[in-house]
């Protein structure tokens, strides 16, 4: 059905709802990357093939992942009247358990995370409330899920609807809000949108965290007979997946932004650049662009409005070098990623000579709710220098894998500790190092900082995507080290002489450090090679592709001296 | 034109021309390897890197790719470029330690030998893309390009195969800041197999790119002059008669202007595809035709669009 008028998304919001709270069964399996990994495939046919032998009403459907990735697969049920229960780590064996205790009105205690009695709408502050009545006290000795540390401290406004919304659903997406950003935007002048996006003081979530609206405007002065949103969504760090994440649990999500972003600045046409590497990702987001366009929110005249915009997928190889904007375009255009020279800026001249604005996934999330609820919601969140909310991905040696979305300013040690559960093994945290590669690692002594885009950049690491890597008393610095410069080695595109030169040299007096044959005067080298590097690299990876090396060298001095010059046997 | 400083010198510059650009019409050296006026500015080498200052804001770039700029300060070699600079030279001398324009700029910047600091390596191609980007650019060959990435990136043919669409022009050669691309013209060549030696004509071959072409010879005085592939991009590209490359350079029929004839009405210079022709003023509404018989290249296309025959 096409949609015509914003009024026309009030029935696909009915048949949503219909489909979130049903009359009968709804269970839900987190089918994102992670919990394909952990046999997600496995525990639908096993549910499948039960309800069938139990002879159960129920559906049976795929979500994303709702950050809680160690517990994957993750198994919710609704059933009506009754508050959702959520059970982690099932197994094929388990599902009987599941099924059984469901006919009976009980629930598989030992299995069961937690509760969950209302689900609030983030955009629109609708609530869906699950339960009715009486609560079943089997059910009621669970812990609610707003009262569980790791959703309670969390702040949904990116990940509002993954791991609840199927990512092959529109009418469930438009149910919790979706798509009603797009509308009030249309209503509203371009102008006016990239004034609230101003006033959210929404930074960029990429890396180098510019300001979105300075960028938008820029992009809606300068001139040209047709300008391109691009959305970049080719996540290179090694350690982090949750823009994989977000694309296999809502992307719509993505599409909706994209379609304010070019609204806002009087672009027709967007492309999202994806790593190739994400095949659910991808398959998911051409569905939801079909879907988008069927239901007429994408292409010609969108909902009476007059704005036309459409969406193409382009795949890239999933180099690192192609995160960077301008090496992003190279790849889009067809060339090979090597980023281009700056001035002129993407703004004035970017995809195809075209004005462009390439925004990453999770900056673009946050414009459906910016438009919905204006600027001023974003920017109430947060520190002083920073707004509204960061996507952290934890990983490395921490007992949880997973990631949240905490409002900025929430100090690291707080996100290991409630989010990561500490260390696996439980010793002590030594270091940690956000931003993804290009970050520095930092020792102990700096997880009281804070998430802060200008905090971490004074501490010589930066907020980067937001992946953090969390190492243990047991971790090796120099072996931590020498991984980042040969991750560097591996990925410079070579353009410039600093960058495919200088990580190479990096990479070989590493290599000799590991191997016990470092001299005193290889370290001044490093520092010499790192300077110049920061100083007369093209691009930011060559500029900060000795950071790791750097930053090991400053906070763990003793464990570069206590591997150099040590005599084999 | 913006005003801005170099090394403290006022200086007056075009708006959208280059610090590099800048810098050199004023007489200031700021040293380079990837840049030449006829292709784009591809800011590779990072040799021509300069402290610029924009408000508050100072930073480090490349001379060749910045813009000029109102109000700028910028420094070619202030104690953070030179610092800069040196470790560039450095890196490359490591790469490439018997490159002679290498070893000049060490020796200029005070750089010693840097296996000291690094490992050995010998190579010659220091990947300034020169050769790239004249063939595509300039030649609009596109018969080479980049191939792989970081360390493993070197100049090739396609397929590291001979490269299909080499005319053997040598402009990559000609470009070459280190000389490491090979041209060669043979005077005569010959075919060895079982059944006999067999003789061919005079040749050029390009080794890196793996390919020898024919060279035409001149039908008036018989000398090899370039190669065919080459001749006949050129008759396309400039729309000249097929015959017209007959002829070596130096025996070709520049052309003359009858003065007397000329009507000063300008369709030789407007068509001519190398801009040798200007009209030249002689006094009131008086304008003759001239020819700057350095650009000519005796295409004779200014003779058929000539009204009144006053070109031969």
């Amino acid at each position: 059905m096409k949609l015509k008028k914003p009024e026309d998304l009030k029935n696909i919001k009915k048949q949503g709802l219909d489909l979130l709270s049903p009359g009968k069964t709804r269970i839900t399996v987190g089918a994102a990357t992670c919990g394909n990994a952990k046999g997600a495939g496995k525990v639908i046919e096993a549910l499948k093939y039960q309800i069938k032998k139990q002879k159960i009403k129920a559906d049976v459907v795929k979500v994303g992942c709702n950050g809680m990735c160690y517990a994957e697969p993750i198994v919710e049920v609704i059933s009506s009247g009754k508050p959702k229960v959520t059970y982690g780590n099932v197994t094929v064996d388990q599902v009987e358990q599941i099924l059984k205790s469901l006919s009976s009105g009980k629930v598989a205690e030992d299995l069961a995370l937690m509760r969950c009695d209302a689900l609030k709408s983030a955009v629109t502050g609708d609530v869906i409330t699950y339960a009715k009545g009486k609560i079943p006290k089997t059910i009621e000795a669970l812990k609610e899920c707003k009262k569980l540390p790791f959703f309670k401290n969390q702040k949904k406004v990116v990940s509002r609807n993954a791991g609840i919304v199927s990512p092959d659903s529109i009418e469930e997406y438009i149910a919790l809000g979706g798509y009603s950003g797009l509308a009030k935007a249309l209503t509203r002048s371009a102008k006016d949108i990239i004034k609230e996006v101003k006033a959210s003081k929404l930074r960029g979530r990429g890396g180098a965290g510019f300001p979105t609206g300075i960028k938008w405007e820029a992009c809606s002065r300068a001139e040209g007979d047709k300008k391109y949103v691009v959305c970049n969504g080719s996540e290179g760090d090694p350690e982090i997946g949750m823009h994989r994440s977000f694309l296999e649990s809502d992307p719509h999500t993505i599409i909706e932004g994209m379609a304010i972003a070019g609204y806002a600045v009087g672009a027709d046409e967007g492309y999202v650049y994806l790593n190739d590497r994400y095949l659910l990702g991808l398959e998911r987001m051409a569905a939801a662009i079909k879907q988008a366009e069927k239901a007429g929110l994408l292409g010609k005249n969108i909902l009476g409005s007059g704005f036309s915009f459409n969406v193409k997928i382009k795949r890239g190889g999933g180099a690192y070098i192609c995160g960077e904007e301008t090496a992003l375009l190279d790849s889009l255009e067809g060339a090979c990623g090597e980023p281009r020279t700056r001035p002129p800026f993407p703004v004035e001249s970017g995809l195809f000579g075209k004005p462009t604005v390439v925004n990453n996934i999770e900056t673009l999330a946050n414009i459906p709710v910016i438009a919905m609820k204006g600027g001023k919601f974003l920017a109430d969140i947060g520190t002083p220098s920073s707004k509204g909310t960061k996507v952290v991905a934890l990983s490395g040696n921490v007992a949880q894998a997973c990631w949240a979305e905490v409002p900025m300013g929430t100090k690291i040690e707080d996100v290991i500790k409630i989010f990561g559960k500490g260390t696996a093994n439980g010793k002590k945290v030594k270091a940690f190092q956000t931003g993804g590669p290009s970050g520095g690692i930092l020792p102990a002594k700096s997880l009281k900082m804070k998430l802060d885009y200008d905090a971490l950049n004074k501490a010589g690491s930066l907020l980067g995507s937001g992946g953090l890597l969390v190492m243990d008393e047991d971790t090796d610095m120099v072996d931590m080290a020498k991984f980042f410069t040969d991750f560097f080695a591996d990925e410079s595109c070579g353009k410039c002489t600093s960058c495919r030169e200088g990580v190479k040299r990096l990479q070989e007096i590493v290599d000799t450090m590991v191997a016990g044959r470092g001299t005193k005067e290889q370290l001044e080298t490093i520092k010499r090679l790192g300077d110049a590097m920061n100083d007369t690299s093209f691009c930011a990876l060559g500029k900060t592709a000795a950071v790791p090396i750097l930053s090991v060298l400053k906070h763990f001095p003793k464990e570069i001296s206590g591997r150099m010059l040590k005599k084999i046997g | 034109m913006v005003t801005l400083k170099i090394n403290n010198k006022k200086i007056k510059a075009n708006e959208g021309s280059t610090i590099l650009e800048a810098a050199r019409a004023n007489g200031i050296h700021i040293p380079t390897l990837c840049s030449n006026d006829a292709l784009e500015a591809y800011g590779a080498c990072r040799l021509c890197i300069v402290e610029i200052q924009e408000g508050k804001k100072t930073v480090i770039e490349s001379s060749c790719t910045y813009p000029v700029a109102e109000g700028q300060e910028v420094k070619t070699d202030s104690p953070r470029v030179i610092a800069g600079r040196k470790v560039v030279i450095e890196l490359l001398l490591a790469r490439c330690p018997n490159v002679k324009v290498i070893q000049k700029l060490a020796e200029e910047y005070g750089v010693k030998d840097s296996s000291m600091d690094f490992g050995k390596e010998n190579e010659y191609c220091i990947l300034c893309g020169l050769c790239v980007r004249a063939c595509n650019e300039v030649v609009e060959a596109g018969a080479i390009q980049f191939v792989g990435r970081g360390a493993d990136k070197v100049v090739d043919s396609p397929f590291h195969i001979s490269a299909e669409d080499c005319i053997a022009c040598g402009s990559c050669a000609f470009v070459c800041p280190t000389g490491i691309i090979k041209k060669n013209d043979l005077e005569s060549s010959a075919v060895c197999s079982p059944e006999g030696t067999q003789e061919e004509g005079p040749k050029r071959e390009i080794l890196n790119w793996q390919v020898e072409y024919e060279l035409k010879k001149c039908f008036k005085c018989g000398n090899p002059f370039a190669p065919i592939p080459h001749l006949d991009k050129l008759t396309k590209r400039f729309y000249a008669l097929p015959q017209f490359f007959n002829y070596c350079p130096s025996c070709r029929n520049y052309i003359e202007v009858d003065e007397d004839k000329c009507l000063g009405c300008g369709s030789c210079m407007e068509n001519c595809p190398v801009g040798a022709l200007e009209l030249e003023d002689k006094g009131g509404y008086d304008k003759k035709a001239k020819v700057y018989t350095q650009n000519c290249m005796a295409c004779h296309t200014c003779e058929r669009y000539c009204p009144v025959g006053a070109i031969s």
